[in-house]
């Protein structure tokens, strides 16, 4: 028997489908039926984090306008010279003719590697330039610089993370086609741990509900995350309230939790431990060294250095206390990581703009970074007339804008662009 | 050369031949007799951010070669584009063509040189003298130390020196008067305390002031730099010293994540806030070790938020030693 996923069964057939990032499928719709070989920009760049809908609102659109798909993974070398013959074969004005309602679909383009010639990134830029059909493109994240040369060809739409109410509303509907009766506050539950990734929420409750009449809390113990999270939890107890040094660097190097992500849990909860200064700066001078020597394995693939990473981020963390007892913290989930692809997002961006600038102002981008960005950051919030002339006249990218200034002023100045 | 006019103040009023450069005297004139000679040895541009370095290097290929610049000059700049690669391919391919019209060279200036690597230089250094007939090399950089000795051999060496603080005003009462805004004294003075020697950034500060609108003043020069100048990394500094480690972290996490500072930029600026800190002088030279050390750790390491949280964490121990 072969088993349909409830993602794909429940996938939304019409835009009018499509929760959450509708105003964004619509918006795709829109660039489909307006497209013409001419316009400006050629192609479309959906981007944001997986399960938010990006292909999905696609397969709505074009579903729903009654277009061919013509879809490729852009890190297929081979899909990629595939479209290259088609797009070629298009451009003449018969096969346009011929070729009808078609729309191209590259998936996954961060996914690319920057440097082949052939098939990459100056692949995909050939086939904008060329194309005779509309192109949209889809990545997690528009801002990483290798696609700075496709972004000069596409216009920007981002797709956000799915709220948990909206996921759950989502789920509750799959129940109740599938016959399954679920405990709301279980879809809650279900919906918060995917975090906005509704495919994956999607997945998760097939994989507690296919085949029942009806599922409860109970049910949840197959979730991975919370496994992981309890584990996390009994990793930190044994290493903060262990008897002996031997014993918290046993918990430490025999926890299920990856030492990265062990590392990034210590610096976030240590301090609730270290009630006095001189404790506070020693514990986590211990978490420092242990960096250090993690760095050093890293850098030269020294993997015997490990055991020291092990003895200093548990017991050189823990022991450094002298006087603080033992308390009952409650943990908390490191930020940094909940974080991370957002910043680097952010990063990118700010990264492409100190290029721009420090192209046309003779610096390099670091130096850009440092001694003109925060100056046009601030001349875009104070003056968004003067600010909008300065962005267009550095060459960079309105959407970009707003990873610089204030949501108001990026706003602004988008809309003097327009 | 610009068909488009330039909307940064610096490029705007960037010199455009050397005739226009204000300051370092010796040195303009230096070059001055390369353009009457039409010959000029590999050099070597070393002095500090803003005085003037890229803007010789410009002004002195736009004198020489005049309606063939175009073709006869490239500018890279090795911090962007560092490593071995990019000398051999980039700078091979524009060293051995041709010029165009009668200077018999081209001009290749390397800028923030300092940043390449061991490696980079070596291949660099041969590049160099392969194809000395057909271009000239101008390396600049921040400190002269960081080229190998080979290299520095091989180049005359022109020293920048800081503007002084009279050139500076002269600069900015110029820009401001072309561009009809009114700058006082105590707007001079602010720029030229919060900017140093820094031409570009004294620049850019005085358009940024000037964007407020109405005259350029102390004030307007403050919240410029008051914003610009991410106040959160004093603040920062404040709280880990009272001992609000907590607080202190989450400001770190912001400055990191919302303003999308590296690690490396935020040590950096807490070193040159150190010094004006509120505290018994003796700490902040054992401070800056510390920092320096955890600078040092984060070039070893990787992970800035561990490195500067310890950082922070000996911050709260210092201030409680203090007992502020």
């Amino acid at each position: 028997m072969s088993r349909l996923l409830w993602a794909e069964k429940y996938a939304p057939r019409k835009v009018s489908e499509v929760v959450e990032n509708r105003k964004a499928a619509e918006r795709v719709v829109e660039f489909i039926l307006n497209w013409h070989p001419d316009r400006k920009p050629k192609a479309l760049l959906l981007w944001g984090p997986a399960g938010v809908g990006k292909t999905a609102s696609v397969y709505a659109a074009i579903n729903e306008l009654g277009y061919d798909l013509v879809e490729v993974n852009a890190s297929d070398k081979r899909s990629l010279d595939e479209i290259r013959r088609t797009v070629g074969a298009a451009s003449s004005l018969s096969s346009l003719v011929k070729g009808g309602k078609r729309v191209i679909l590259v998936d996954e383009v961060d996914g690319i590697s920057g440097s082949e010639d052939k098939g990459g990134i100056s692949g995909l830029v050939e086939i904008l330039k060329k194309t005779v059909y509309p192109v949209i493109l889809v990545a997690n994240d528009a801002w990483d610089p290798k696609l700075a040369p496709i972004r000069d060809f596409c216009e920007l739409i981002r797709y956000n993370r799915i709220r948990s109410n909206v996921v759950a509303s989502v789920l509750a509907k799959i129940c109740e086609r599938e016959g399954v009766e679920a405990d709301p506050l279980v879809l809650k539950k279900i919906a918060e741990n995917a975090k906005g990734d509704l495919r994956a929420a999607i997945n998760d409750l097939q994989m507690v509900a296919e085949g029942r009449r009806s599922i409860t809390m109970d049910d949840l113990g197959v979730l991975s995350l919370r496994d992981q999270e309890k584990s996390v939890f009994d990793t930190l107890k044994a290493i903060f309230y262990g008897k002996s040094a031997q014993g918290m660097i046993m918990a430490a190097s025999s926890s299920d939790v990856d030492y990265e992500l062990l590392m990034q849990w210590m610096c976030e909860n240590t301090w609730q431990h270290m009630q006095h200064p001189k404790e506070l700066a020693d514990a986590y001078n211990a978490l420092s060294r242990a960096d250090v020597f993690l760095g050093r394995i890293r850098n030269r693939q020294h993997w015997g250095l490990l055991s020291y990473v092990f003895a200093l981020m548990s017991a050189g963390v823990s022991l450094s206390r002298e006087t603080s007892g033992g308390g009952a913290p409650k943990y908390q989930f490191p930020s940094w990581v909940k974080d991370m692809s957002a910043a680097r997002a952010r990063r990118n961006a700010l990264g492409g703009i100190a290029s721009k600038v420090g192209e046309k102002c003779h610096v390099s981008s670091k130096e850009a970074f440092l001694s003109y960005l925060p100056y046009i950051k601030f001349i875009i919030e104070a003056n968004p007339e003067v600010g909008a002339k300065l962005v267009k006249w550095l060459g960079i990218e309105p959407e970009a804008i707003e990873f610089l200034v204030s949501k108001e002023a990026a706003e602004k100045v988008k809309k003097i662009l327009s | 050369m610009a068909s488009e006019e330039a909307l940064m103040w610096t490029e705007k009023y960037r010199p455009r031949t050397l005739s226009e450069i204000v300051n370092q005297a010796e040195i303009v004139s230096r070059l001055r007799t390369f353009v009457e000679k039409k010959d000029m040895p590999h050099c070597l541009f070393s002095g500090p951010p803003g005085t003037g370095k890229t803007t010789a290097a410009l002004c002195l290929a736009h004198d020489l070669f005049g309606e063939h610049f175009q073709g006869n000059f490239l500018e890279l700049n090795a911090s962007d584009a560092r490593g071995i690669d990019v000398i051999r391919g980039i700078v091979k391919d524009f060293a051995r063509t041709m010029p165009l019209g009668e200077v018999p060279f081209k001009i290749l200036v390397l800028d923030e040189a300092d940043a390449l690597t061991q490696e980079a230089q070596q291949a660099l250094r041969r590049t160099m003298e392969r194809f000395t007939r057909t271009c000239r090399f101008i390396l600049v950089v921040n400190y002269s130390s960081k080229i190998i000795e080979p290299i520095q051999s091989r180049c005359a060496l022109f020293r920048f020196s800081p503007l002084s603080k009279e050139d500076l005003a002269r600069r900015l009462l110029y820009v401001a008067e072309r561009e009809g805004v009114m700058l006082d004294d105590s707007g001079i003075e602010a720029i030229l305390y919060v900017c140093g020697g820094d031409l570009r950034r004294a620049i850019n500060t005085l358009q940024a002031a000037a964007a407020i609108g109405g005259s350029v003043t102390a004030d307007s020069v403050f919240m410029v730099t008051g914003k610009a100048r991410p106040e959160e990394v004093r603040e920062m500094i404040g709280l880990a010293l009272k001992g609000d480690f907590v607080k202190a972290r989450k400001k770190l996490h912001d400055l990191l994540v919302t303003y999308g500072l590296s690690g490396i930029d935020v040590v950096r600026q807490i070193h040159r806030e150190l010094f004006n800190l509120d505290i018994p002088e003796r700490w902040k030279a054992q401070l800056a070790d510390t920092v320096g050390e955890i600078d040092f750790r984060m070039s070893e390491g990787a992970d800035e938020e561990i490195q500067l949280s310890a950082l922070l964490a000996k911050f709260a121990y210092v201030g409680s030693q203090i007992g502020g």
